[in-house]
């Protein structure tokens, strides 16, 4: 997020204390909602899926909302996250969802998206703040290396404990996000006459990571990973193109860091492709249902978890975001409104 | 409400040090509130989980997804869509 030439010290110091936070309160909350009371890395690695749900939603407000606002978001949003996760997605209906498709990428854009959309559309003139540098543009392709060379980790996180389900995890994951990169330098330069867009090559290229989630465990084979990747990394350039402009120019939703691109399609796609997928490996042991129902569970996630996600989102936006007491005037994407700044 | 326009715009930040001052105590406040609670809940009420349970392949996850969160996300692309949309329109 230093893409913002004005703003990166807000978009990696507010990283740092909404991640140290969320974390926090998700360690209690979590732990609390499963009777556990023992901190593990386990534990640890459940609060850090809590902060990255909370981050994807602050892609879509970041500059916009103050600080405090963000701060409060951070805190109401480990709760919904939780109940979301525990009781529903893996409680209720046991879906399958090892990499956090549907509990944190589809949870958190949509959760992010719904507050932005109670925040209401972005007609500052300070949004001309919004502009990059050619150094903050090569800091945030480096953000996106980091992302992608990290995210088999994320993905098979929770499954360092058996060598089968952790092979298939690394291996679809990252034959996705192969297959996502492709795409996405493929149809940038299609789509641009030639030339590659900054914006598609340093999102959707991660596609691939947030689409093959649900299934990363499932013995799907490589080439059918790989086709997800490429379907993940489509849907995000095209959402890029097309899909972004029309939902700020239509219906007022500003969405600061596409994450509906990269977090909100491909989690879709992911979501509804785990539907048909769970038939590739009917014999997982990891399964909670049989063949003939977990597609029907699958689908019953993805639906409870946009419910869950647009609801609450909505809900505190309005509450913390789209309160006029809570409004402050200041320049949007601007450091020096919440920074010691050098003269 | 929120989608007025700005009086401050881009041009003059003199007055935005009093906004930063005005939201500071509660600012503060939240802050200090989830580490006081963190703290108390911790302290009285979780323990360390058995080494059984440990493993250092573990730890390394733990460590790469606090770069992808830190570094990762923090330093991810922006997107200023209507200046691209015009762009793309004409």
């Amino acid at each position: 997020m230093t893409f913002l030439e004005k703003y990166g010290l807000s978009a990696v110091g507010l990283t740092m204390l909404l991640t140290a936070l969320n974390m926090e309160c998700n360690l209690i909350i979590e732990n609390l909602l499963t009777g556990s009371f023992t901190i593990s890395m386990e534990s640890l690695i459940n609060a850090e899926f809590s902060a990255a749900t909370l981050l994807i939603s602050f892609g879509a407000l970041i500059g916009r909302a103050t600080p405090l606002q963000m701060c409060v978001l951070a805190i109401a949003e480990s709760l919904f996250y939780a109940l979301n996760k525990v009781f529903i997605v893996f409680g209720l209906f046991n879906a399958e969802d090892v990499g956090g498709t549907l509990t944190i990428h589809m949870f958190g854009a949509l959760f992010g998206l719904a507050a932005s959309y109670a925040l209401g559309p972005q007609n500052k003139e300070s949004a001309s703040n919004n502009a990059a540098s050619k150094v903050s543009d090569v800091f945030a392709l480096v953000g996106t290396t980091l992302l992608w060379v990290y995210w088999p980790s994320f993905v098979g996180a929770t499954e360092s404990g058996d060598d089968t389900n952790e092979m298939h995890c690394l291996i679809n994951t990252i034959m996705s996000l192969i297959g996502s990169t492709g795409a996405a330098f493929y149809l940038s330069q299609y789509l641009n006459h030639g030339k590659f867009d900054a914006v598609h090559i340093q999102n959707s290229t991660l596609a691939g990571g947030v689409a093959i989630g649900a299934t990363a465990r499932l013995a799907m084979g490589p080439g059918v990973a790989f086709m997800v990747g490429l379907a993940a990394g489509s849907v995000s350039v095209l959402g890029y193109f097309y899909s972004s402009p029309y939902l700020e120019e239509k219906f007022g939703l500003y969405d600061t860091c596409g994450v509906a691109n990269l977090h909100g399609y491909p989690s879709l796609l992911g979501g509804l492709l785990s539907i048909f997928l769970v038939f590739l490996d009917s014999d997982a042991d990891f399964l909670m249902h049989g063949i003939g129902s977990q597609f029907i569970y699958q689908a019953l996630a993805v639906a409870s978890t946009i419910v869950a996600a647009i609801s609450s989102g909505y809900m505190t936006g309005k509450l913390v975001l789209g309160n006029p007491a809570s409004f402050v005037d200041v320049p949007d994407y601007e450091d020096a409104v919440w920074w010691v700044m050098e003269e | 409400m929120s989608t007025e326009k700005s009086s401050l715009l881009n041009v003059n930040y003199s007055g935005t040090d009093d906004i930063a001052a005005q939201m500071s105590g509660l600012l503060g406040k939240v802050i200090l509130g989830v580490q006081v609670v963190a703290a108390a809940v911790i302290f009285l009420m979780f323990s360390y989980d058995s080494v059984d349970e440990y493993t250092t392949q573990k730890y390394i996850i733990f460590r790469d997804i606090m770069v992808m969160l830190l570094l990762g996300f923090g330093y991810r692309k922006l997107y200023f869509h209507s200046k691209r949309f015009e762009s793309y329109t004409n």
